[in-house]
């Protein structure tokens, strides 16, 4: 662990209210990016966003420095958002067989039928518009560069099924971006 | 290799995209890579696919952090307070004088969501969603529009309250464009009103006053947000929170 983040830890841990307001300016930007994209909306992502630094402040005095601050928050966060997009779904598992059975839309082209330049907005609606599982999967790999082996721990989903949940979010964005509904 | 074939590695292929000219690790053998590349270059279905999913994944790869709004830590810093003193006995004390201000924001905002929910667009009184802008908000009777009116009158006298208090703690140039733009809502709802007097059952001219009004109380909830950021070293000082 970095001193600089032992610092910060160690006052939030003796109760430094401003140790802990730092905590979140430092690292809520990153969760923010992440949440927002897992939830699908910035209503939701403010939301979790609260809940997952309030778990975090509950948890703080437990924190041993084993990792950095960052990752350790960034596993919190992405085990909150999972928790909560599961909790939607039932089971990552049904969304998953959901998915599969869900044939996407593809468009049948010899041409490139995404534009070359795509708008970011465009790009984050599209992304906000995926099944969750679907999404949680791609901005896991594609956004946060996880590998599928470990999504696959973290969604508690085989290997496979982790390569089929981006491939098929892929192919929903190539749909959506190029105008075809999937 | 068949183009069913190729769908099975398609993903690993466009993983290999070099990010920022660095080559990615290879996924692929260079076995399997040639024979992709193979493919690609005699299926023109395949090449656009191949095509398309490298530009979302080069796209997806320049998404820009988001922000989140700066009610968010209001929020949490409220919610600590409210935590039962058996666990943040250690935070009471300076911590809950520094955020005395923040709270009467939650407050504020939070009396503010009822008004959101029945009268504005959902998310108006936040910061808008890249995402989703979709109204569905129904029509007001009078008596509803005479409550939220009511609602947000309160609400931006309650706001007004504050940053008359705190105007001191933002810089003069900071206060004069607030103040310039506050001037400009102002006049809007003074014509708002005035169509409405003349035309109690309008809606257009409602839906104005309330417009007017709804911004007055963002650009107002902002004003606080400053106020409130400017805050923190000065509690620092005042209250010897970290000594």
């Amino acid at each position: 662990m970095r001193a600089v983040d032992l610092e910060l830890v160690q006052r939030c841990q003796h109760g430094d209210a401003a140790a802990f307001e730092e905590v979140y300016r430092a690292h809520a930007g990153r969760l923010y990016s992440l949440v927002f994209r897992m939830a699908g909306s910035a209503y939701d992502a403010e939301d979790l966003l609260q809940e997952i630094f309030l778990h975090a402040y509950r948890k703080m005095a437990s924190f041993r420095g084993d990792s950095s601050l960052g990752t350790w928050l960034y596993r919190l966060a992405v085990n909150h958002c999972l928790d909560v997009l599961r909790g939607r779904q039932a089971k990552m598992t049904r969304v998953t067989d959901s998915l599969d059975d869900d044939g996407a839309a593809e468009p049948a082209s010899a041409m490139p039928v995404v534009p070359t330049a795509i708008s970011r907005l465009d790009l984050e609606r599209a992304i906000a518009r995926l099944p969750a599982g679907c999404r949680a999967a791609f901005v896991l790999h594609d956004v946060e560069g996880f590998e599928h082996n470990e999504i696959a721990k973290l969604l508690g989903v085989s290997e496979g099924t982790s390569k089929s949940q981006v491939h098929k979010a892929r192919m929903k964005l190539r749909a959506m971006l190029s105008g075809v509904t999937p | 290799m068949t183009c069913q074939e190729y769908d099975a590695y398609i993903d690993d292929y466009v993983d290999e995209v070099p990010s920022k000219g660095i080559p990615s690790k290879g996924i692929l053998s260079d076995a399997l890579r040639a024979q992709c590349e193979a493919h690609v270059s005699t299926c023109t279905h395949c090449r656009a696919l191949t095509t398309d999913l490298r530009t979302i994944r080069m796209a997806t790869r320049s998404l820009e952090p988001q922000v989140p709004s700066p009610q968010v830590w209001y929020r949490i810093a409220a919610a600590i307070e409210a935590e039962p003193h058996g666990i943040v006995s250690a935070w009471f004390g300076g911590w809950q004088q520094a955020l005395a201000g923040a709270v009467a924001v939650v407050l504020i905002v939070s009396s503010l969501s009822w008004v959101g929910g029945h009268l504005a667009p959902a998310g108006r009184n936040r910061p808008a969603s890249p995402i989703s802008d979709a109204s569905g908000a129904p029509p007001m009777d009078a008596a509803e529009f005479t409550l939220v009116e009511q609602q947000y009158t309160t609400a931006i006298a309650g706001l007004e309250d504050i940053t008359k208090k705190e105007r001191a703690t933002l810089d003069a140039d900071t206060a004069q464009v607030l103040q310039a733009n506050l001037t400009v809502i102002d006049s809007a709802i003074g014509e708002s009103r005035a169509a409405l007097n003349q035309e109690p059952e309008s809606t257009v001219a409602q839906e104005s006053l309330v417009e007017a009004l709804r911004n007055k109380v963002v650009l107002l909830q902002d004003t606080v947000a400053l106020i409130n950021a400017m805050q923190p070293a000065d509690a620092d000082t005042n209250t010897g929170l970290n000594q």
